[in-house]
């Protein structure tokens, strides 16, 4: 009973992009009938026509080199911060909760508009810098909320211990505390990174050509109504979707940590 | 760090009193953004709409987490992590992406998947024009995209129910419906307040999905708070004041509906 009922909810979780598969291979003429085609000759124009013909390939670079730059960055600030956190009295981390979820449910436009209008006043509109302060900035309550969990979990002894043996408080936290906090930092890299990936909205304000994300790119073609584009935007999603799909597989453990955001742990 | 979040939203309240636009100084001009929001037909078509999507996959998202999670609980860890991973693949990919191939399956140029399943019951919906079906679909969509997260949170809370309360309801003649209601219910509740006040946050943002689906949603009444700042403030206007004032009263309209459930996470964390 339970294995026929997953396998339901699953079939039903992916079909759309097996859907979507379908259709970047179909040949034209096959594509948009309805109702669909099943049998076919399968074919890859779509995808080579996205690699060489659009800006697929550089706005995907881009796209990595923002989640990169966003993971270290948010990491950097982030582990700090929570650290201190974690060694305060629960009352504080009480008050922290509650910012991270104030700030987590702030509408993205409170962000964006003030954002939009400063990276126009100082020129830095359009650039990867602007987009990865605002992603930094969005997500960081967050990374904090979840990397503060770990190290709470961390015993004080440790570092005491450390200290004693003559390391600085920073050493301390620097040779003892980080390198045990590895699968925390994992799990916040991994979730940060994605968080970069789906981001739709501020991209879609803050950039325009030379900063913008595949997301942006993707939904650009789909809103245009083209029907030549829409093989290549199948592609695109696809080329998207897999690596990310991987992921989800590979990397479950963290993933599942990561979404549910220690709640579990609380 | 708190800054760059804080102020944005403290930009954000002083825009709201002014009328501005993107470089120019602006002029104080007190409540009347508030004014022309509150009086605003489209405003409230809006909100509507929006509140009515957030209650819909709020529910869909707990009734959805709770079946698949009692199911899950039921395999073996292998099987268990295998549909895992396929179940959270809508909710990874981005949800423009999913959005997109999703609304693929209702639309005919892509063969009208959903049309052809539908025809023999003799119903035939147009799901992007007509207003009942796009909202329908909207929904839909909501509950494909976001339910790995109340499954997710819903496995790991229906394993933390001891085993021995669940076997002694059975030895005293209690049947699955009364256990499920009685004792597995009461004891997550915490878990269920968790996912719809996650689920509350995002229904009320809700943009990427809705500027895919139905671009021209103000014609389809699908339009939501968001989309709708969003022709205020960058689309077919450029009245940042006045956007500044919709979210204002979207991040209040929120921070209504949380204070319960904030107030029940304090009390828990305190006795904990």
């Amino acid at each position: 009973m339970a294995y026929i009922g997953l396998s339901v909810a699953a079939f039903v979780a992916v079909f759309p992009f097996v859907w979507a598969f379908l259709t970047s291979i179909k040949p034209y003429t096959d594509a948009f009938i309805s109702p669909p085609v099943w049998s076919f000759t399968p074919q890859i124009t779509a995808y080579e026509q996205l690699w060489y013909a659009t800006e697929f390939a550089s706005f995907g670079v881009n796209t990595i080199v923002v989640g990169v730059v966003t993971v270290i960055i948010s990491l950097i600030v982030g582990a700090p911060a929570a650290y201190a956190l974690s060694r305060f009295d629960s009352r504080i981390s009480l008050w922290l909760l509650v910012l991270a979820l104030v700030f987590r449910s702030l509408p993205r436009f409170v962000v964006v508009l003030p954002f939009y209008s400063i990276a126009q006043a100082l020129n830095i509109y359009d650039t990867q810098l602007m987009l990865i302060i605002a992603l930094v900035a969005v997500n960081q309550p967050f990374t904090i909320w979840l990397l503060r969990n770990f190290f709470a979990e961390l015993p004080r002894e440790l570092e005491e211990a450390a200290q004693i043996d003559g390391c600085s408080r920073f050493g301390a936290f620097r040779r003892v505390i980080m390198p045990l906090a590895g699968p925390g930092l994992v799990t916040a890299g991994i979730f940060t990174f994605l968080l970069a990936i789906q981001e739709y909205l501020i991209p879609v304000v803050l950039t325009q050509q030379h900063a913008t994300t595949l997301s942006v790119f993707i939904a650009s073609f789909g809103i245009a109504e083209d029907t030549a584009l829409y093989q290549l935007i199948a592609a695109a999603s696809i080329l998207l979707a897999l690596p990310i799909i991987a992921l989800a597989f590979l990397a479950q453990k963290f993933l599942v940590t990561g979404l549910t955001g220690g709640a579990i742990k609380g | 760090m708190t800054l760059l979040m804080a102020g944005p939203l403290f930009i954000t309240a002083f825009d709201s009193f002014r009328k501005v636009s993107y470089g120019d100084p602006g002029l104080f001009v007190g409540f009347a953004n508030y004014a022309a929001t509150l009086g605003d037909q489209r405003f409230w078509a809006a909100a509507g709409f929006t509140t009515v999507y957030t209650a819909a996959m709020t529910a869909g998202k707990i009734v959805g987490g709770y079946v698949v999670g009692l199911m899950l609980n039921a395999v073996r860890a292998k099987a268990r992590a295998f549909f895992l991973g396929l179940l959270l693949v809508p909710y990874v990919v981005p949800t423009v992406i999913g959005a997109l191939v999703f609304s693929w399956l209702f639309n005919s140029t892509f063969g009208g998947f959903v049309n052809v399943l539908l025809a023999p019951l003799g119903i035939a919906p147009d799901w992007f024009t007509d207003p009942a079906a796009a909202k329908f679909l909207l929904i839909f969509h909501s509950i494909w995209h976001e339910s790995a997260f109340g499954i997710l949170v819903l496995v790991a809370a229906l394993q933390s129910v001891p085993r021995e309360r669940i076997e002694a309801a059975a030895l005293d003649g209690a049947g699955w419906w009364q256990t499920q209601w009685r004792i597995v219910m009461p004891s997550i509740r915490g878990f269920i307040g968790f996912i719809a006040l996650i689920s509350i946050m995002d229904g009320f943002r809700v943009f990427d999905s809705i500027r895919m689906i139905t671009p021209a949603a103000s014609t389809v009444g699908t339009e939501s708070l968001m989309t709708y700042v969003y022709n205020v403030a960058l689309g077919e206007t450029q009245q940042l004041g006045l956007a500044s004032a919709i979210n204002v009263i979207t991040i209040i309209i929120i921070l209504i509906f949380l204070v319960p459930f904030i107030r029940q996470t304090w009390r828990e964390m305190k006795s904990a």
